[in-house]
């Protein structure tokens, strides 16, 4: 119950970071998935599930304040969290670079993939023309920033993982 | 961890994540976000003002450096009041509309959250419904210029899309001798396009953009931006022009709602 209590608050104040903080920042440094890369690091690093539930919630607080691409961000999302779930247990070796940052790729990689789509079929009923370099130039600083991210924590995961160890989110190494 | 534990533990999840979405829902726990989210909000706003004064090639939303941009606002206000002054001189009407002009009610805001979305820009205020904001209502920034409108109100925030954002409409009359009228329209980028301004209509570069107070809840006379192209095709019914906002929403973290009734 602690450890949901700690992640809960863990993740809302990383929401919160992400969504004022960093979605305040100029370009392109508004592109950093915070939450992502986070979550990512979380499930496939250190092994914690909890990394899976930040994802979706984070398409659930998209969708909460209308933030998101498209009107339905919460399924695209958890889409996302079990393509990271099944790669992250069934392909890619856990504690390697590689599949850390693989792990994160494809999951992101699929988010982008269902905007693109949506939108791709969206703009054929709209006058508009759709702002493609703005999307491109989006989805390329969202997945470097990503990569980015990843290898920053797993640079630093010693550290990392004794406050979570500390704040009980991650399970100790032989319970893994 | 011993079965009693693991049983207290699997009891006590379910109404812990119940209460979580409860506290989501009634707008207790977004209120209380706000809280944290404000200061972030604020700091990442200053970021932006700072780089954007450093870098001004770097700003995504304006082509002019800064020191022009600024310039180039306080003409635009400037020109903006001298009109708005002039016409009221000049009948009973206008000197109507100048004093529901002082009656409007204002609420300050701070932006708590922003979207990241290339698409639609859209930013969340922490008033709601219980401070008086309402559906369709103006925001603004600085000196009456308008950033968005209110598109979604919940009891303690609401939704604001930014007038760059893709679809987004505005009513809007340039200040030019004949006061013509058109719609603003986003396009998801830094610039908004100007349509249904019929081809007999002179529009030049460098007019100002203002609000024409057409439409419900938007009052007259908030500066929208500056036509900085034109494009005329004979063959068409109206002409199309590209406006630039003076301003960057980005570099704000107070805004104010106008609560006012107007239109037609």
């Amino acid at each position: 119950m602690i450890r949901f209590l700690i992640s809960t608050i863990l993740f809302l104040i990383l929401i919160s970071f992400e969504l004022a903080f960093i979605h305040s920042l100029p370009e392109p440094f508004l592109y950093l998935p915070l939450v992502f890369a986070c979550g990512v690091y979380l499930f496939q690093y250190l092994g914690s599930s909890i990394g899976a539930w930040w994802i979706f919630g984070l398409g659930v607080f998209l969708d909460f304040w209308h933030l998101g691409l498209l009107p339905f961000e919460t399924i695209i999302y958890i889409a996302a969290a079990l393509i990271m779930v099944f790669l992250g247990r069934r392909i890619f070796t856990n504690r390697s670079l590689y599949g850390v940052v693989c792990n994160a790729i494809l999951p992101m990689l699929f988010v982008q993939l269902s905007h693109l789509i949506y939108w791709f079929f969206a703009s054929f009923n709209d006058s508009l023309p759709f702002p493609w370099f703005n999307f491109f130039t989006y989805a390329f600083w969202q997945i470097i920033w990503l990569v980015v991210l990843v290898f920053v924590l797993f640079v630093l995961t010693k550290k990392i993982r004794s406050v979570l160890k500390g704040l009980l989110i991650v399970p100790s190494r032989e319970n893994l | 961890m011993s079965q009693p534990y693991k049983k207290i533990t699997a009891w006590l999840i379910p109404p812990f994540f119940l209460a979580v979405i409860i506290l989501f829902f009634s707008g207790c726990l977004p209120r209380g976000l706000a809280l944290i989210e404000r200061p972030f909000s604020s700091v990442g706003a200053w970021v932006t003002d700072v780089w954007t004064k450093q870098f001004p090639s770097a700003s995504s939303t304006t082509y002019c450096a800064a020191s022009d941009s600024e310039l180039l606002v306080a003409l635009a206000v400037d020109q903006a009041e001298f009109d708005s002054l002039k016409i009221e001189n000049e009948n009973l009407r206008e000197q109507l509309s100048f004093f529901e002009r002082e009656s409007f009610q204002h609420i300050t805001a701070s932006i708590i959250s922003r979207s990241v979305s290339p698409i639609d820009s859209v930013f969340i205020i922490d008033r709601g419904s219980d401070d008086g904001v309402k559906e369709g209502a103006a925001v603004i920034v600085s000196e009456g210029h308008l950033i968005g409108k209110v598109t979604k109100v919940s009891a303690k925030t609401s939704t604001v899309q930014s007038i760059l954002g893709r679809g987004a409409k505005s009513a809007i009359s340039l200040l030019n001798s004949s006061r013509t009228l058109g719609i603003s329209e986003g396009s998801g980028s830094a610039l908004l396009t100007l349509r249904f301004v019929p081809q007999n209509e002179t529009v030049a570069i460098n007019d100002l953009v203002v609000t024409s107070g057409l439409e419900a809840m938007i009052p007259p006379g908030l500066i929208v931006g500056v036509v900085t192209s034109v494009e005329r095709d004979p063959a068409a019914p109206f002409q199309a022009a590209t406006v630039e906002p003076l301003i960057d929403p980005r570099r704000y973290n107070s805004v104010s709602v106008i609560n006012v009734e107007t239109g037609l």
